[in-house]
């Protein structure tokens, strides 16, 4: 079965992008405009993994990534942020928060595949 | 990607932007009136973010690398390194509009950098404390060579690593890829384990991995749990070490290499080979430029593009004659630049702020991103017009029952035609729900125009050191998104010209008496089905008398026409072509154009507009708009034989008038309603058809609501509602002021539609013979 990604970002043409990758590549993509929704979806079904922006208004992704760790289904889940150059001291923070790994913005569709590929690989 | 991926996504990206710019735009408005605001700095930041992120994603990487730096200024805003000084603002502002340039000129990697451009990086200069880090860094990266190589690498999980959703034997296999390995786990950690948790890891490895990957490759498969596992990579064999040379020495050579090729592009050009020769030059330059900057010499960076400049301007045929020499001392100056040492470049001190001259005020604005799509418009002007034609279309099938039941007599035929009409009206219905909802969707609120007024008003006075406060209300009114549109450029007019004609200088306002802070009121309310929008200012006025004078002197008028002017038409004069009350041309307004643009885009509209006022105390422009322009409601009625349609939004009331209550004041008939005096205007008359004989006591006449007053317009018979599709007229037609357009009825028949807002104003006036039927005087 296509492995579900939920895809949080409040910019649509994040969005749209990560989804033409993913959707290209076989993956099942869910998307979702803030943390707070994110985290209400990720309630309501359940997601092999998670790719979301920091920079959020609502709830950012590092509140996402607090929230989805305390749930029971989502301990050991892959959890990607999605980040900028600027923002390296939010990477340690995310990685503290239970992040498992980070994609750097602006990014080429095979980078985002290799992360993707990278942490869902078993 | 492919390439149609690239350009939907470069479309949804243009949509965004143009929202994160305006967003951007009021943020930075509020953050001048309120600079320590962390929550507008941070909104301020995000939007940036965004544009960047996602521009660069969606290929405009030229649009992203300039946003980066203004976003690098407004981190260190919001980690209080910096304070947003009104410059800065300004800057950023402009940084905005250039964003919009480049957003236009779309994923063009153009090396020419426009000039705004380069204007809004060097006045962001002074607050960044070294721009080209990020690109050195970037590039110095680049750089990997494929060798043969064994690595050793030491891998010991944190015991939490699960908790981080990752699987180290998934790491494990990712090297796999790399090349051949062999494996050793230590289970020792496991055995030890006292109480065991399942939910830890105990294990280590080490892996010895033969590989062809540089190091990077090594270390990028551990790049998301380096800093929290312990990871230990050794290169084992020191294999060919071509790789020592130095950092210095590569500088040197490839900056060898890129000025031996300037020198090949020159003799290319002396040879007569111009072109090839530039082209040369221009790979040249920039390969120079990319080595200076990759090397972090920043001196040599700006010779190299003082290079690449001249080539440019060569290239686009800007230089003339002498351009070899002077190119040949340029390229001269930067192999000494080269070979000069690295020389940080200066900071210099953010200047101090002056004191924020505009004052805006805004509705706190709610930040509710309502859950939308984004629709071509074309599709939505089709579909609202078969929306329309379907509304039309609908009355044929009573029309049908009808004829029906009264061909056939037979009792099943009757009931067919129930059926028929029963069948009619649930079509109607939802004839009426599908217009009402398609008409919804193109409703937009007029804040998507309001919005850039805020910068508008604040530039104005900034750049004439008034005090202006705009105060806006109504933005949530809604209008048809081709009013929308259209609306922007007339009131953008109005509005710099009360800003920059209607408040006065501070001195003036201070010599009057005058509050010191000029106030704009801008502000849209729904009126039936109408949509008004008023521009109100507390500045000096219009002086009706000053007005007339300059048209006679400009020759725009005739002394009969402005003697025959009352107030109302005299403040109009200054929406006549060429018409400017001041003798300063400023660089916003006073050169005549701009306020006959308000003029003819209202009435393309079919809007009305109307100026009051007061000599001293202000001006107030009232524009009426028609919500919708689509499908318009209008009563048919009957003139000398012909059929026309009055559009209802313009009609107050239908009445009866007995033809003897109608008088004559000088050549104007009049007749009296409801305790109020009315001209009136007979509409077959009006359209030049044949009088029919008057037979009846009584006149049916509707009273219009025009914007230049009311009157009551004379016609043979009222035939009844109906709902019409009006379109333009074209060609020849189109100049017939008399009429808006022609509508289409149910059964398929065309009929035009009266311009009732202009038939008043377009007659001459009218007399009234001796039996009270009037008679055109000759034009």
């Amino acid at each position: 079965m296509a492995k579900k990604v939920l895809v949080v970002d409040d910019s649509a043409t994040m969005r749209q992008l990560v989804k033409m990758t993913l959707t290209r590549a076989g993956y099942e993509v869910v998307e979702a405009e803030d943390g707070a929704k994110a985290l209400a979806k990720a309630s309501a079904e359940t997601f092999d993994l998670i790719l979301s922006d920091i920079n959020m208004p609502n709830m950012t992704g590092i509140e996402l990534l607090r929230g989805l760790r305390g749930l029971p289904q989502y301990k050991f889940t892959p959890i990607v942020l999605v980040t900028t150059e600027s923002q390296t001291e939010k990477k340690q923070e995310g990685k503290t928060a239970g992040a498992t790994g980070w994609i750097v913005k602006p990014f080429e569709p095979e980078q985002l595949l290799a992360v993707v590929t990278k942490v869902l690989r078993t | 990607m492919e390439l149609g991926d690239l350009e939907q996504l470069q479309a949804g990206f243009r949509h965004e932007a143009d929202d994160l710019l305006t967003d951007l735009g009021a943020a930075l408005l509020l953050l001048e009136l309120d600079p320590r605001n962390a929550e507008v700095v941070n909104r301020v930041f995000r939007a940036m973010h965004t544009l960047k992120g996602s521009g660069a994603s969606a290929g405009f990487r030229r649009l992203a690398n300039f946003v980066h730096h203004v976003e690098e200024v407004f981190n260190r805003i919001r980690n209080k390194q910096l304070e947003a000084t009104p410059e800065l603002i300004d800057a950023t502002l402009k940084a905005c509009d250039c964003c919009a340039l480049l957003l236009n000129l779309g994923s063009t990697d153009d090396d020419a950098p426009l000039s705004l451009e380069t204007e809004v990086l060097a006045a962001m200069r002074p607050f960044l404390p070294e721009m080209d880090a990020a690109t050195s860094k970037a590039q110095t990266a680049a750089a990997a060579a494929s060798v043969a190589a064994r690595y050793k690498i030491g891998f010991r999980p944190n015991r939490e690593i699960f908790f981080s959703g990752t699987d180290p034997a998934s790491l494990l296999l990712e090297l796999t890829d790399l090349g051949e390995m062999e494996i050793h786990c230590d289970t020792a950690g496991l055995l030890a384990a006292d109480p065991f948790d399942p939910e830890q890891c105990y294990l280590r490895w080490e892996v010895f991995l033969d590989t062809k990957q540089p190091e990077q490759a090594v270390r990028a498969v551990f790049q998301f749990v380096e800093d929290d596992c312990d990871v230990l990579i050794e290169h084992q064999e020191p294999a060919a070490s071509a790789r020592s040379e130095s950092k210095a020495a590569r500088f040197r050579g490839a900056t060898h290499q890129a000025f031996s090729a300037l020198g090949f592009a020159l003799e290319q050009f002396q040879s007569g080979d111009e072109n090839l020769g530039l082209a040369t030059a221009h790979r040249a330059a920039q390969t120079l430029i990319s080595a200076c900057k990759a090397h972090g010499h920043a001196g040599a960076t700006i010779a190299a593009r003082k290079v690449l400049e001249a080539v440019l301007a060569q290239q686009v045929g800007t230089l003339d004659g002498g351009w070899l020499p002077k190119v040949k001392l340029l390229i001269e100056a930067a192999r000494l630049a080269v070979d000069s040492p690295t020389v940080a470049e200066n900071v210099t001190s953010p200047p101090t702020g002056t004191a924020v001259v505009a004052e805006i005020s805004t509705s706190p604005e709610a930040a509710t991103a309502a859950a939308s799509i984004r629709v071509d418009s074309v599709k939505l002007d089709a579909l609202m017009r078969l929306a329309g034609e379907l509304l039309v279309a609908r009355g044929a099938l009573p029309a049908f029952a009808d004829r029906v039941e009264r061909v056939a007599g037979e009792e099943s035929c009757k009931s067919m035609a129930k059926e028929m009409r029963d069948a009619g009206a649930k079509v109607s219905r939802l004839a009426d729900d599908l217009q009402a909802t398609v008409m919804s969707i193109r409703m937009m609120p007029v804040r998507q125009v309001f919005q850039r007024f805020p910068r508008l008003v604040r530039d104005i006075a900034r750049n004439l050191d008034k005090n202006i406060e705009l105060h806006v209300s109504g933005e949530e009114t809604e209008l048809d998104k081709t009013v929308i549109d259209a609306i922007g450029d007339p009131l953008t007019h109005i509005i710099r010209n009360a800003a920059d004609h209607g408040i006065e200088s501070k001195a003036e306002r201070a010599g009057k008496g005058k509050s010191a802070i000029g106030r704009i009121d801008l502000s849209a309310y729904t009126r039936g089905s109408n949509v008004v929008i008023e521009v109100k200012d507390d500045g000096k006025g219009l002086d009706a008398e000053k007005l007339k004078r300059r048209a006679l002197e400009k020759g725009l008028l005739t002394e009969a026409a402005v003697a025959a002017m009352d107030e109302e038409a005299a403040f109009k004069i200054i929406l006549a072509a060429g018409f400017s009350t001041v003798d300063k041309v400023t660089d916003l307004s006073g050169r005549g154009v701009g306020m006959d643009v308000v003029r003819n885009s209202v009435e393309a509209l079919h809007g009305a507009i109307r100026i009051q006022s007061e000599v001293g105390k202000g001006t107030r422009f009232r524009i009426e708009l028609p919500a919708s322009m689509l499908v318009s409601k209008g009563i048919r009625v009957a003139v000398s034989g012909h059929e026309v349609v009055l559009p209802i939004s313009t009609i107050r009331n239908m009445v009866k008038i007995s033809k003897s209550a109608v008088r004559s004041v000088q050549g104007q008939p009049i007749a009296p309603f409801r305790g109020a005096v009315f001209p009136m205007l007979w509409l077959a008359h009006a359209l030049s058809f044949e009088r029919m004989e008057e037979r009846r006591a009584e006149l049916a006449v509707a009273i219009i609501e025009a914007a230049s007053g009311p009157y009551g317009l004379v016609v043979d018979h009222f035939l009844g509602e109906v709902e019409v599709v009006v379109k333009p007229l074209n060609g020849v037609l189109a100049q017939v002021p008399e009429y808006v357009g022609a509508a289409i009825m149910g059964d398929g028949k065309t009929v035009l539609v009266v311009n009732t807002e202009r038939l008043f104003s377009l007659q001459r006036p009218v007399a009234i013979s001796q039996n009270d039927l009037p008679v055109i005087l000759p034009r």
